[in-house]
């Protein structure tokens, strides 16, 4: 660990000395005060540093007669910004912008859908200094392609990335902006590769809507099959689930995705953002903290990290364990635990007191077998002990320790039967 | 059900109806025999891309419609057979299975009005694709007039990440004024239901019902400063299980990006949640409000780009419609300094925990990384060197873990071989004796394209390979998986082809090992005009995959024979 850490201590030394012989002032933004700058630009709306040297506009979702708008601000300190140009032919040819005293301007042209479009843009000051010109280019095509065939495309290399277990190919079909984080997802997915072999993944789309903001929200359904490492045992499972993919450079990238998983299953609750409104019985893949593998039904899935058995275990607590009255149980190494994580009191009738961990109530006759251990719904200040009868339900959250969902059987000698699951 | 179906018949008959009166010329009287004539019209039409198909010239008539319709369809047929005695493992469904594809494409304009309209649907019998035999799997129209869009049926409008980025299946309205620095508002009503046979209450795809209302209104206040603000209501009925949680929630959010000097940009997000929670059947409600924040800036400006970022998601915020990991804070920094043209340098640390009420149950996760790339290294045109180091550490009262990644990537071009090649090692460590494993991998892909006269050769290979080291269990589990592929092509004869046949071994010491062996092959023929009919693609597939196991009753061996076409179908009306 320590060698790990002075590793990458020395590499990011190195990396500031280097950065120091090369540009002493890479940090100041906008450069010196006397120069023309691009405050800003949009083509079409999209903003030009999201582009990259490149932007792509899908035919389809062109305004009326193919109408490209570029707009944008140039300023200097010390003059005036005094024309604008724009050249959308290599520099062969410059057209004039509409210029605003404050360097706002606007440029309009009708594009031919079969051409390329080679952008630069010149802003020129009443003392004749102009801005980087090289620095503003932008390849400008357009593409037949309707989002539908973009988003098919996009879903094959996906998964095509993943089946192969080629990281570097998955990642790169990943936004920046991921919601959970890129190296978030980088590390889970690391993860699955380790956990499965032989990834087979065949998928169906029901449904793709798309808004202006290049977001394309992508429902499907799934069939997928994989071997795990561990036990050499073949998984299959099946549903539907729903992702978000965006509009990066003229190539669509995986946003955000919901439960059930298609990628980085290892780390799921760090993953999934949101679930999708469905009850279903289908098999659905997940994978443990511990690594386990397996598939449980889609409705526990919601609460199942797959790591730790979900069977129903029986235990009898001893009132007089602490003193007199109360016990503590830990559930995660079974036994009795003075800072555990659950005290039952039976000083004026049974009391269950999970100090601030948050508790719910099930239906009386809730079956604990059928019942996932439930993943939300848990009151976050119980406000100290509660009164319970035999036959109830509770669910208590001990956040990274897991959750427990336990039903109160029967009094014997001075002690209660408590049957539950447990998960962490 | 019925009247859920009677409101998407009539939407479709007012808007087919719309379609009809939109798409008549301006000199057109309509009136019911009009509307007859139209109809046939419409039949006849269907022959139109059939004659367009041999490049005749379109009738002044077929120019002067402006409503385009495109028709897509794709179906196949597949035969799979399944034997051994493992077969419950396949992910393949037995016998003969047939899959069709519909999509009716409708778009037109009249005058500033442009309108469109998306239906489709699937139909299967094989319940590894879809349960349903029949399904609607895509229902919308939208107008646009002047600065006023309208969208229905399947609708996504995505106002802000914490708010709403999910599909609904209702109506939306959008005002967009680009004249000038007018607000943009927005406004929605739906359901969230994931597929339109859940509206239907198909017994197969149960879903509660969660509708969903609000509005956003964006502003550009000044040139570099600009914000949106949201007000979202969701509610849940309609219980499917006595355990199903039913959310009442309202959330209000406040985003804005502001653009100070060129180069760096600060945006941030703020929401707030009110929700109110019936667990199940029988529980009581209970409330509780909750709030999300984030922020980020990035400085972008070469040779650097840096992206700083901060996020907490607190563990009572709801965002039902929108995306967010509840419970987490998060801090982010990522600097990518672009050293040369062909070398940059790329370090990034993230850190996150969970369990913000309570920080002793706490998780702090740590993740620093580091890498460079390399292209055009020793001078080679196709050279590109990848190098990453990654630590992932993860601190909880429960245990600590340490897992450290290194990879190496190399690509290049040789005497017309196209190599990607890569190298990694990683080292998975939970204390307590938990788990120490190491995982060397490897893997080679070697391919290329050769051109001659008539033909075109595309052959492949791939070789990957992975030897896991698990200390604590004493345990060695080794993978090895190749595969040569070969891609024909005879663009003369519209001909394309693929051949790809592989093995996968598995060496698990604790577990089964497995030995699959695959074969895939595929042949597509895109005639100019087939039939009349242009871009067609008729295609026939064959697969094979041979899984043995050590245990033999998990042995079985799944093979798959399809034919298909599909094509598209355009015309006006």
């Amino acid at each position: 660990m320590k060698k790990f850490t002075f590793l990458i201590l020395f590499m990011t030394l190195a990396l500031f000395a280097s950065a120091g012989q090369v540009q002493a002032k890479w940090w100041i933004f906008g450069k010196s005060s006397d120069e023309v700058t691009l405050n800003y630009m949009h083509i079409n709306k999209t903003s030009y540093e999201d582009m990259n040297g490149k932007a792509v506009f899908f035919k389809d979702s062109l305004p009326k007669s193919n109408e490209m708008t570029i707009n944008g601000k140039a300023s200097v300190k010390k003059a005036k910004i005094g024309a604008v140009m724009v050249s959308l032919d290599n520099k062969e040819t410059w057209d004039k912008a509409k210029l605003n005293d404050n360097g706002t301007f606007e440029y309009k042209f009708y594009a031919d859908t079969s051409k390329t479009y080679d952008f630069y843009l010149k802003a020129i000051d009443t003392t004749g200094k102009t801005n980087d010109i090289e620095k503003t280019y932008v390849q400008i095509t357009f593409s037949s392609q309707d989002v539908s065939a973009l988003v098919r495309e996009t879903l094959d290399k996906l998964f095509r990335a993943y089946q192969t277990e080629n990281l570097t190919s998955f990642m790169s079909l990943v936004s920046e902006n991921f919601v959970p984080g890129t190296d978030i997802l980088d590390s889970a997915v690391r993860r699955d590769f380790l956990l499965f072999d032989y990834i087979k993944i065949e998928y169906f789309i029901n449904n793709i809507s798309q808004v202006s903001d290049g977001k394309v929200f992508v429902s499907f359904q799934y069939n997928r099959s994989v071997i795990s490492t561990k036990t050499g045992q073949t998984f299959t499972d099946k549903g539907m689930t729903e992702l978000v993919l965006k509009n990066e450079d003229g190539q669509l990238k995986l946003f955000s995705m919901k439960h059930p998983l298609m990628f980085g299953l290892s780390d799921a609750s760090e993953i999934a953002t949101g679930v999708i409104n469905q009850n279903s019985d289908e098999d659905t893949l997940v994978v443990g903290s511990d690594g386990t593998v397996k598939v449980v039904p889609f409705n526990e899935s919601l609460n199942d990290d797959g790591g730790d058995s979900a069977e129903i275990k029986t235990i009898t607590l001893n009132f007089q364990h602490l003193d007199s009255f109360h016990s503590t149980y830990d559930f995660e190494n079974e036994e009795y635990d003075s800072a555990g994580y659950m005290v039952l009191n039976v000083g004026s009738g049974l009391h269950l007191n999970p100090a601030t961990a948050p508790i719910q109530q099930l239906p009386a006759g809730t079956s604990l077998s059928s019942t996932p251990i439930p993943s939300g719904g848990y009151a976050v200040d119980p406000g100290g002990m509660i009164g319970v009868t035999l036959g109830e339900v509770w669910a208590i959250d001990f956040g990274a320790r897991g959750k427990v969902l336990l039903e109160f059987k029967s009094f014997v000698g001075v002690g209660v039967i408590i049957d539950y699951k447990y998960k962490k | 059900m019925k009247q859920k179906c009677k409101i998407i018949f009539a939407v479709m008959i007012v808007f087919s109806f719309a379609v009809s009166v939109f798409s008549q010329d301006s000199s057109s009287v309509v009136n019911s025999t009009t509307t007859t004539n139209s109809t046939n019209n419409d039949l006849i039409n269907l022959t139109v891309p059939l004659t367009l198909a041999t490049d005749l010239t379109p009738t002044q008539e077929q120019s002067a419609k402006t409503t385009d319709v495109r028709i897509n369809f794709g179906g196949q047929v597949s035969y799979n057979d399944i034997t051994g005695p493992g077969k419950a493992s396949s992910s393949l469904s037995q016998g003969v299975r047939h899959f069709e594809n519909l999509g009716i494409n409708v778009r037109g304009s009249k005058n500033d009005l442009k309108y469109q309209l998306n239906v489709s649907g699937r139909a299967t019998n094989d319940e590894r694709v879809d349960p349903i035999f029949v399904a609607l799997t895509s229902l919308q129209a939208r107008f646009e007039y002047k600065n006023h869009f309208l969208n229905t049926g399947d609708i996504f409008e995505s106002f802000s990440q914490y708010s709403l980025n999910t599909s609904l299946k209702g109506a939306s309205y959008k005002y967009n004024n680009n004249s000038g620095r007018y607000p943009e508002i927005s406004a929605v009503f739906g359901s969230a239901y994931p597929r339109w046979e859940s509206w239907f209450r198909n017994e197969k795809a149960r879903a509660l019902n969660r509708t969903a209302y609000g509005a956003n209104v964006k502003q550009e206040v000044t040139d570099t400063l600009k914000f949106g603000i949201t007000a979202l209501k969701s509610d849940d009925s309609q219980r499917i299980t006595d355990t199903d949680p039913l959310y009442n929630n309202t959330l209000y959010s406040l985003d804005g990006e502001y653009r100070p000097i060129p180069g760096l940009s600060i945006s941030g997000e703020f929401a707030m949640s009110q929700t109110e929670l019936e667990a199940n059947s029988t529980a009581t409600k209970t409330s509780y409000n909750g709030n999300a924040f984030k922020l980020e800036i990035v400085g972008d400006e070469d040779p650097s780009r840096v992206v700083l970022g901060y996020e907490r998601v607190n563990p009572e915020f709801e965002s039902l419609l929108g995306s967010s990991i509840k419970d987490r804070e998060r801090a982010s920094a990522r600097w990518r300094y672009k050293y040369t043209p062909n070398t940059t340098f790329d370090s990034r640390f993230t850190w996150y925990r969970n369990s913000l009420n309570d920080t002793s149950k706490s998780t702090n996760n740590y993740k620093p990384e580091i890498g460079v790339n390399i292209k055009r290294i020793f001078d080679r045109k196709y050279s590109n060197l990848n190098f990453n180091i990654k630590l992932d550490q993860k601190n909880s009262s429960a245990n600590n873990s340490s897992d450290y990644f290194t990879d190496l990537g190399y690509r290049d071009r040789f005497i017309g071989l196209d190599v990607d090649a890569g190298a990694g090692f990683t080292s998975y460590n939970v204390d307590k004796n938990t788990r120490e494993t190491l995982d060397y991998s490897g893997r080679l892909s070697v391919s290329t394209r050769k051109s001659f006269e008539k033909v075109i050769l595309k052959p492949a290979l791939n070789a990957s390979s992975n030897y896991i080291d698990d200390h604590i269990n004493n345990t060695t589990d080794k993978i090895f998986e190749y595969s040569i592929g070969l891609g024909v092509d005879l663009p003369d004869s519209k001909l394309t082809s693929n051949f790809k046949f592989g093995q996968n071994v598995l060496k698990a010491s604790a577990g089964d090992d497995a030995d699959s062996l695959f074969l895939n092959a595929g042949i597509y023929y895109r005639p100019d005009v087939f039939f009349g009919i242009k871009d067609c693609t008729l295609f026939a597939r064959a697969m094979m995959n041979d899984f043995a196991f050590q245990t033999d009753t998990r042995n079985f061996n799944e093979k798959s024979f399809s034919m298909g076409i599909s094509f598209p179908l355009d015309f006006k009306i």
